[in-house]
């Protein structure tokens, strides 16, 4: 569709508030032989039972609660299993309550997590599960990347090379020339977000590529799919992500540190190809803006269509209407505390800030820049406005595509609650998953975060979702 | 390490990886048997020279595709907006240009292009859509005015089928 009514474009409305009360995950590996992926999503399952300070009596009593589980698993032929849902139900021991599974590529654990909280918002479930999995290391890195591939259009775009990575670089490449003038400064720009995500996953535990790495070591990093190199790109991963959402009564029962959801959610074709031009729906910051009005009337309509191969209009959809939801009516920059996003690649990254409105369409390289982007800006010491991804994203962290989604909004609960430290700093955490916990390890819990935002992201922009986390006063 | 034997003569034998855990791998080979369904005339198109595209001919009943006149390509069976049937309409020398470009180095599994592959998105007059496909006799750059050719002796009876180059280009 490229022209609305009032009636597709209505807010989306939550018949009862909806709360995040826990999470839970496993470490991730690019190979995990060691443990069966049912294990993985039972160790995700107990950490959120056991570690989340919940007033229950451990797994045991938590089950009590759970009338509903939604599972996240993005390829049934990378897990070589139809139904596994039933499989980890079972593994979970939740049979006979129902379960569900969701499947949008690469946005699937988002999409679960918006399946999981519309049941409680209905009044369906009290007590809901969110869990996914991914596993891709059944078969090799030249396998893996045809099978990813088959989530482009079989007939029209697989053929041509079996590679995700080509299909993301053809809408990287227009970006890169058409707002990044080809110049080194913005191909520098790309590369300090692999270096900030790299850096911040040497103080994650769970995290798959800690690295600490500079700018010329991006930079010369074997190319993949010009302008896109080795690591620029997001990682292939095992493991497992869970999290627990409650109505406002159980929410409280089970915990002391409940944090409200919102969560809006769009698409877009899965061919690129197909993106027609139309009109830029304005987040509510900018339709208060004239200046951005003007800018994208008058300026950016002549220097590239809307949405073609620049932007992602499903991540822009999924924050028209999760903003519009949690009341996110100014600058997101300044609303905003904590962010993760989905970094598939350091392009799509800069691309997904300007759907998202942390900067307008054509300047998202100014969110990097500015030093709004970390935590503590490497350059001045300042601190940034609104950090994104302090776990290491999808570069950095992991990308177990069933549980990515899941493991972005742990991390945003955790920080919101304030337990960043209780799951990263402990020594303890580290030695449980084989590791020491590094001498140059950073605090990155973010003082005083109120609001949080998790944007999870399939295909090229084929689905989105954004939840918008925020805790009570 | 205990050694074991297997027949792996058989193609679905299990081949062992490793003891501890225990790793097996489960080779197979399988095919699928695909349509093209109400797009066949496209793909079939192709391997005589020809390029298919699709329009929207349902005027006057408020779709966007019809009043616009613009063409799809790829084609579609059913309009996008009106879900009517769309029409087959054939693209003679059609007048196109490289929206964008990639040079593909490291493809995955099954690939059947010849390697180092361009991978572009293609420009076409009249067209709504912007479609996937590959230049061949030249370093791909934006802007860049391009034409069709066809691999009409040896068709794959797929996309691959389909494949540009530099307007004026004398090779194949």
């Amino acid at each position: 569709m490229i022209r609305f009514t009032e009636k597709n474009l209505r807010v989306p409305k939550q018949m009862r508030p909806v709360y995040v009360v826990a999470g839970g995950q496993s470490d991730y590996k690019k190979h995990y032989p060691e443990k069966k992926t049912e294990e993985l999503a039972v160790e995700a399952f107990k950490m959120l039972a056991e570690e989340n300070n919940l007033k229950v009596d451990g797994v045991l009593g938590l089950k009590g609660y759970i009338q509903s589980a939604f599972y996240g698993h993005f390829a049934d032929h990378f897990g070589d299993q139809l139904l596994g849902e039933s499989v980890i139900h079972d593994r979970l021991g939740l049979d006979p309550m129902p379960n569900i599974g969701v499947k949008t590529g690469g946005a699937t654990g988002g999409s679960t997590v918006w399946m999981a909280a519309n049941a409680i918002a209905s009044g369906y479930s009290d007590c809901t599960l969110a869990l996914g999995w991914e596993r891709m290391d059944e078969v090799g890195t030249q396998e893996g990347n045809h099978y990813i591939a088959c989530a482009a259009d079989k007939d029209w775009e697989t053929e041509l090379g079996h590679i995700y990575t080509g299909y993301y670089a053809l809408m990287a490449q227009r970006y890169w020339k058409v707002f990044g003038k080809e110049s080194d400064a913005f191909r520098r720009t790309m590369a300090k977000i692999s270096v900030k995500n790299h850096g911040y996953a040497c103080s994650n535990p769970f995290a798959q590529a800690p690295m600490r790495l500079t700018v010329e070591d991006v930079l010369k990093s074997p190319i993949v799919a010009d302008p896109l190199r080795f690591l620029d790109a997001c990682l292939m991963s095992a493991g497992a992500a869970a999290v627990l959402l409650c109505d406002e009564k159980t929410a409280h029962e089970l915990s002391d540190h409940p944090v409200r959801l919102y969560m809006g959610a769009g698409t877009h074709t899965l061919r690129t190809a197909d993106r027609r031009p139309m009109e830029i729906p304005l987040l509510p910051h900018e339709e208060k803006d004239e200046e951005i009005k003007r800018y994208y009337k008058e300026e950016l309509s002549h220097i590239d269509r809307y949405p073609g191969f620049t932007g992602f209009l499903a991540a822009r959809m999924a924050t028209y209407f999760a903003y519009r939801m949690a009341g996110i009516e100014n600058d997101p920059c300044d609303e905003l505390d904590v962010l993760e996003l989905h970094d598939a690649f350091t392009i799509s990254d800069i691309q997904t800030y300007e759907d998202i409105g942390l900067r307008p369409y054509g300047r998202g390289p100014e969110y990097i820049e500015s030093g709004d982007a970390f935590l503590k800006d490497p350059e001045t010491g300042k601190r940034g406005r609104c950090p994104s991804n302090l776990s290491g994203g999808l570069i950095g962290n992991m990308h177990a595509v069933g549980a990515t989604g899941i493991m972005q909004i742990v991390e945003v609960l955790w920080q919101l609650q304030g337990k960043w430290g209780q799951f990263h700093a402990d020594p303890k955490m580290w030695e449980r998953f084989g590791k020491t916990k590094p001498a140059d390890f950073e605090d990155l819990q973010v003082s005083d975060a109120k609001t949080g935002l998790a944007i999870s992201h399939a295909g090229v922009g084929s689905h989105v979702t954004a939840a918008v986390l925020r805790k009570e006063d | 390490m205990k050694t074991y034997e297997f027949d792996n003569m058989n193609p679905d034998a299990t081949v062992l990886r490793g003891v501890s855990p225990l790793v097996v791998e489960k080779p197979r080979a399988l095919s699928h048997v695909h349509t093209y369904g109400g797009e066949s005339k496209f793909f079939e198109g192709l391997t005589h020279g020809k390029l298919y595209a699709t329009r929207c001919t349902n005027k006057g009943s408020g779709c966007v595709s019809a009043e616009s006149g613009e063409m799809y390509l790829p084609p579609r069976v059913y309009c996008p907006d009106c879900l009517e049937r769309m029409e087959w309409v054939e693209l003679k020398n059609p007048k196109a240009k490289i929206h964008t470009h990639i040079t593909i180095k490291y493809p995955g599994a099954f690939n059947r292009l010849p390697l180092p592959a361009h991978l572009i998105s293609v420009e076409i007059e009249g067209v709504v859509t912007i479609m996937m496909s590959y230049l061949v006799g030249a370093e791909p750059k934006i802007g860049m005015e391009i034409e069709p050719r066809f691999n009409t002796t040896k068709p794959t009876f797929s996309i691959l089928d389909l494949h540009w180059v530099p307007k004026g280009y004398k090779g194949r």
